[in-house]
């Protein structure tokens, strides 16, 4: 694209080091405006860190935060015009919810009618007309959580990054959260950083994940890529459940790779990334299926259910092949064929369902 | 039939039954024992704290001419004495105006303190700590003799001021402590969320920080009030002759005639100490309805 629209926020090669330890490592990345990107990343990965420097409470060891074309890395964060959510909601807890709103306005010396107006408006957008008089010891978790958001949107901040905001909540009220945030933020175009180590949230909300490990985004893509392509074991294990098998590669035949993977040779077709030796096949849970028969057009692994758990819609199989290879099943309850359910100790066949979402991987050279 | 449950088979006298019904009447009786341990080292713990002190105001209430308890008919004649004794009056409020004045520096110079001891982190912050924690572990009596000698050196003539500043070094830790456990409690990303909302390093200290902080400050400018007023060790040092207290007052007057006005006196140091603790508690409370 040659008119591509200026990067509402654009990280140049940014580091930030605590004495010899490097937290964040050399991160490059661009946000389109509108756009929501999520840092995904176990704890200790750097995505706080990033997030404190994209913000200005810490300022990058080298390279450069630009916001709209502007390097702010000198710039205090007051004067940055970033909205953040947290964790824990920070509200004010001696402001009712309604002063928590206006106190950004209040800092941008914006009249009191104005400051008013928008308050109600505010109100009413995260739904909580009439509780602006509310202290937030007085609200439930889920709307302290608007109020939140409600103070942060007042001030129509450029970026606007949620630090783990749903970490708080019970999973129920957190799934309706996570909906009602991205039908809040998603008609206003906020361009959006979100920071969570929680994989399903991460690939519900986002236009784009990148994913961290160790200071590093390893891989920044659209949510079903990174799922279906994970480029390497790192970003496959962590999104999502996957069964990550050895396997030797015996040789490649046209478009189709050789392997003998837990005792049993099959074909696959032959993806980007390099060929090993040592290998590692990844598949996940819900790309097997179980059958009292091998299929006849597929190989399959002969092997015994070890256990059965039943997780509402799913039913959660492990079973062992050979006495060695533990394999994770996962199988939606209602199918067209009846959803057969297992029960432990039943003998069945595993076979893979799409070779095409199979990825084959180096063997971790550790 | 179903088969009983093990526990219905002890209710039925069988022998391992007899055993879980004792131990279960063993455990009860302990639990008793504990609480009865527990309220009885209290309360006692408590009369003695407080026997002598009420035995002082009652004495104080006496018709008779000596301090004697109990007092020889009840009157509040002693505390109109004291009132009608002028360098009673004039030391009690003097007493108040250095206490006051005390309390108001420390709370300033014991705020400002208590900020970077919990929200920096910096070589030697807990040697400054223990630094400024120290007056009350000093001997005042140390101190007042220390603070004497440097106020003659320096060639400081005797005074409120002086007085007022010396009262200031033993009692500012006891705002620095409470504000700096107020600080610890408060969610740091309350300052980040000010920040970012466009609030100044100032404006989220006067708007945000301090506002969170004030039940720390009036439990600590309580305290440092109270140990301002009452304090004689280090009054006796500076206050000199024209400058005298009211505890070196009471002090006097135990050591030249000990009449009920001695005890009169004692009772109204212990009456402004209670009214002092309650204010900031009655303070506190109003301000918990607003936080919690």
């Amino acid at each position: 694209m040659a008119s591509a629209p200026l990067p509402d926020l654009r990280l140049i090669d940014v580091t930030r080091r605590y004495g010899p330890v490097i937290a964040v490592n050399r991160v490059g990345l661009d946000v389109a405006p509108g756009e929501f990107v999520t840092l995904l990343g176990p704890s200790g990965c750097g995505k706080t860190t990033l997030l404190k420097c994209i913000a200005g409470f810490l300022a990058p060891s080298e390279g450069q935060v630009v916001l709209r074309g502007e390097v702010v890395n000198n710039v205090l964060p007051h004067l940055r015009n970033i909205g953040i959510v947290f964790q824990h909601y920070a509200l004010f807890p001696h402001m009712t919810a309604a002063e928590n709103i206006a106190f950004g306005l209040q800092m941008r010396k914006r009249s009191r009618a104005e400051i008013a107006g928008r308050v109600d408006e505010m109100l009413r957008l995260v739904k909580l007309p009439g509780l602006g008089g509310r202290y937030p010891h007085q609200l439930s978790g889920g709307q302290q959580q608007r109020v939140a958001l409600a103070r942060v949107l007042a001030v129509e901040p450029v970026l606007l990054l949620l630090d783990e905001p749903f970490g708080a909540l019970d999973k129920k009220l957190r799934v309706e959260m996570q909906i009602e945030v991205k039908q809040l933020i998603t008609p206003l175009r906020m361009t959006t950083i979100f920071v969570t180590h929680d994989q399903e949230e991460a690939m519900r909300m986002s236009d784009r994940v990148a994913v961290m490990n160790s200071g590093r985004i390893v891989q920044c893509d659209a949510p079903g890529a990174i799922y279906d392509r994970p480029r390497d074991l790192f970003v496959a294990d962590f999104m999502g459940n996957s069964n990550l098998l050895d396997a030797k590669t015996l040789g490649v035949r046209g478009d189709r790779l050789r392997v003998v993977v837990a005792g049993v040779e099959m074909d696959l077709p032959l993806g980007a990334g390099e060929i090993a030796e040592e290998a590692v096949l990844l598949v996940r849970p819900e790309n097997l299926a179980l059958t009292v028969v091998p299929p006849p057009d597929r190989p399959a692994w002969p092997a015994v259910v070890t256990f059965a758990l039943h997780a509402g819609p799913l039913m959660e199989y492990q079973v062992v092949v050979a006495e060695t290879w533990r394999i994770r099943v996962s199988r939606p309850r209602m199918l067209s064929d009846g959803g057969k359910v297992w029960k432990a100790g039943d003998r069945v066949a595993v076979s893979i369902l799409d070779e095409g979402a199979v990825r084959v991987f180096p063997a971790r050279s550790e | 039939m179903p088969e009983p449950t093990p526990a219905a088979q002890g209710l039925r006298g069988s022998a391992t039954g007899r055993t879980v019904h004792a131990a279960r009447v063993r455990g009860r009786v302990g639990h008793a024992a504990f609480w009865i341990v527990i309220w009885a080292l209290g309360l006692t713990g408590l009369l003695y704290l407080l026997l002598p002190t009420l035995i002082i105001v009652f004495a104080s209430l006496t018709a008779g001419e000596y301090i004697a308890f109990p007092p020889q008919g009840l009157s509040l004649r002693w505390f109109v004495r004291l009132w009608e004794l002028p360098e009673v009056r004039v030391s009690a409020w003097r007493s108040l105006l250095v206490a006051l004045g005390a309390s108001a520096v420390s709370i300033g110079l014991g705020v400002a303190a208590a900020f970077p001891l919990v929200r920096s982190s910096f070589r030697g912050r807990e040697a400054l700590n223990a630094f400024l924690m120290s007056p009350l572990i000093l001997p005042s009596l140390v101190y007042g003799l220390a603070a004497l000698m440097f106020v003659s050196a320096v060639g400081i003539p005797l005074s409120i001021p002086v007085l007022v500043l010396s009262h200031v070094a033993i009692i500012v830790p006891y705002v620095i402590r409470t504000t700096a456990a107020s600080l610890v409690l408060l969610d740091p990303d309350l300052e980040e969320a000010a920040r970012s909302l466009g609030a100044n390093t100032w404006q989220t200290f006067l708007r945000v920080i301090l506002p969170n902080l004030l039940p720390g400050i009036a439990t600590g400018g309580a305290f440092a009030f109270i140990s301002s007023f009452d304090n004689l060790t280090v009054s006796l040092f500076l206050a000199g002759p024209r400058v005298e207290t009211l505890p070196i007052r009471l002090f006097a007057m135990i050591n030249f005639d000990l009449d009920p006005a001695a005890a009169a006196i004692s009772a109204v140091l212990v009456v402004v100490a209670f009214a002092v603790v309650l204010l900031a508690h009655w303070a506190l409370g109003l301000s918990r309805i607003v936080r919690l």
